[in-house]
């Protein structure tokens, strides 16, 4: 048997399924070197007995092929995890960081825009760009950094002097300088913003709301909310720097200098 | 794969047993005729009478496994939806879904891996509209 490189066996299930699938589609028939598929792919295919080369230089589907295609399909539908069935498009990915000796466990569906970025569209290119996403998580990192979170617990501090030194009513007082600094940060994004759209990224980026949930709530049409939350995160992609400004005229602050100032 | 090639062995063009459009009794009976050579393939293979396999009940656990072979073949080489195999073996959509997941993950096995894809072929054979039993090719 031909052994695929197992060490990126996903990136290679996700080429196979490609191809498989584009046969499929375009009638069990592709033109040689047609389409994005790498020339590569085509040649694993083929060792493989999945697609058969026809006498006018097209690739074909052959019965092998449809089955494997068909497992692939059904494997991703049932959720069975078998070795290599992980692609990126699998829906509760769990990533894991390392940090240290120690390995945490993160959920990178947690958040909307993971899913926005996971999904593609007719061109299979991803719902919202890098520089959005990118955006929309520092808006949340600082937004949990800032504990702007409501509180989830009941609040008997106030209520008697269990510990008077550190507990009060009011929080702020409590917060240290770098969680203030991320208040005073979420507070530029969001004014950067505006009004308008600043409720959407709090109830998306940092609350995690669905965009369903904030269509109802706002009381828009449907599948509206995808659309204005990708305006705000462009907004806040352009407040952070996080794309260029050319069209304005200028770029993002690389260097502070005082008047006269040369790079040396 | 290179012995294969070495005996001559060839790959064919796809093709799709077309099922009857519009579903209705006609897709029922082709799936029934599917169902029924899948078996026959199975039975021999497995080693399990065909009453057995056909059973309503679960029966012993090598006619239970026969059994998800069979629907499992249904399901990825004729391109049935799990709910027409659940149809046509008489057995609810999840049963059949379960089965195939069962077959998916005992497939890591190499010698039973093997046993699929030859199934496979079979089945691919049996289920050809080209196929008549009575005539022969």
């Amino acid at each position: 048997m031909v052994n695929m490189a197992d060490s990126d066996g996903s990136d290679w299930q996700a080429a196979i399924r490609r191809a498989l699938k584009a046969l499929a589609v375009r009638e069990a028939k592709a033109a040689k070197g047609a389409g994005d598929i790498a020339t590569d792919v085509w040649g694993v295919l083929e060792r493989r007995g999945w697609v058969v080369a026809e006498a006018d230089g097209a690739w074909r589907l052959s019965n092998a092929g449809r089955i494997h295609l068909k497992r692939l399909l059904s494997r991703g539908a049932s959720g069975s995890l078998g070795p290599g069935a992980a692609t990126a498009s699998s829906g509760a990915q769990a990533g894991r960081i390392a940090r240290g000796r120690r390995d945490a466990h993160v959920n990178l569906a947690e958040s909307p825009l993971a899913w926005l970025r996971r999904r593609t569209d007719a061109d299979g290119q991803p719902l919202i760009s890098d520089a959005q996403f990118e955006a929309g998580e520092r808006l949340r990192a600082d937004f949990e950094r800032g504990a702007m979170g409501p509180r989830v617990t009941a609040n008997w501090s106030g209520a008697g002097s269990v510990n008077p030194g550190t507990a009060g009513p009011d929080r702020e007082l409590e917060l240290n300088a770098g969680a203030i600094a991320a208040r005073e940060r979420v507070r530029a994004a969001l004014a950067a913003a505006g009004p308008e759209l600043s409720g959407i990224l709090i109830d998306v980026c940092c609350h995690l709301k669905g965009l369903a949930e904030v269509e109802r709530a706002a009381g828009w049409p449907q599948r509206t909310a995808k659309v204005v939350l990708l305006m705000a995160l462009s907004t806040l992609a352009r407040h952070y720097g996080l794309v260029s400004r050319e069209r304005e005229g200028r770029g993002p602050v690389r260097h502070w200098g005082a008047d006269g100032y040369r790079p040396g | 794969m290179e012995t294969m090639l070495e005996v001559g062995f060839h790959y064919l063009p796809s093709e799709q047993p077309e099922t009857p459009p519009g579903g209705g009794a006609d897709a029922e009976t082709a799936n029934r005729t599917r169902r029924s050579g899948i078996e026959i393939a199975v039975s021999q293979v497995f080693g399990v009478g065909l009453d057995e396999l056909r059973g309503l009940t679960r029966g012993r656990a090598k006619a239970a496994l026969a059994r998800q072979v069979a629907m499992y073949l249904a399901h990825v080489v004729c391109g049935m939806s799990l709910t027409q195999v659940g149809r046509t073996f008489d057995r609810d959509r999840t049963t059949v879904a379960h089965a195939c997941g069962l077959i998916e993950d005992r497939r890591d096995d190499p010698s039973f891996d093997r046993l699929m894809e030859l199934l496979e072929n079979v089945t691919v054979a049996v289920t050809s509209p080209r196929f008549d039993p009575k005539r022969g090719w």
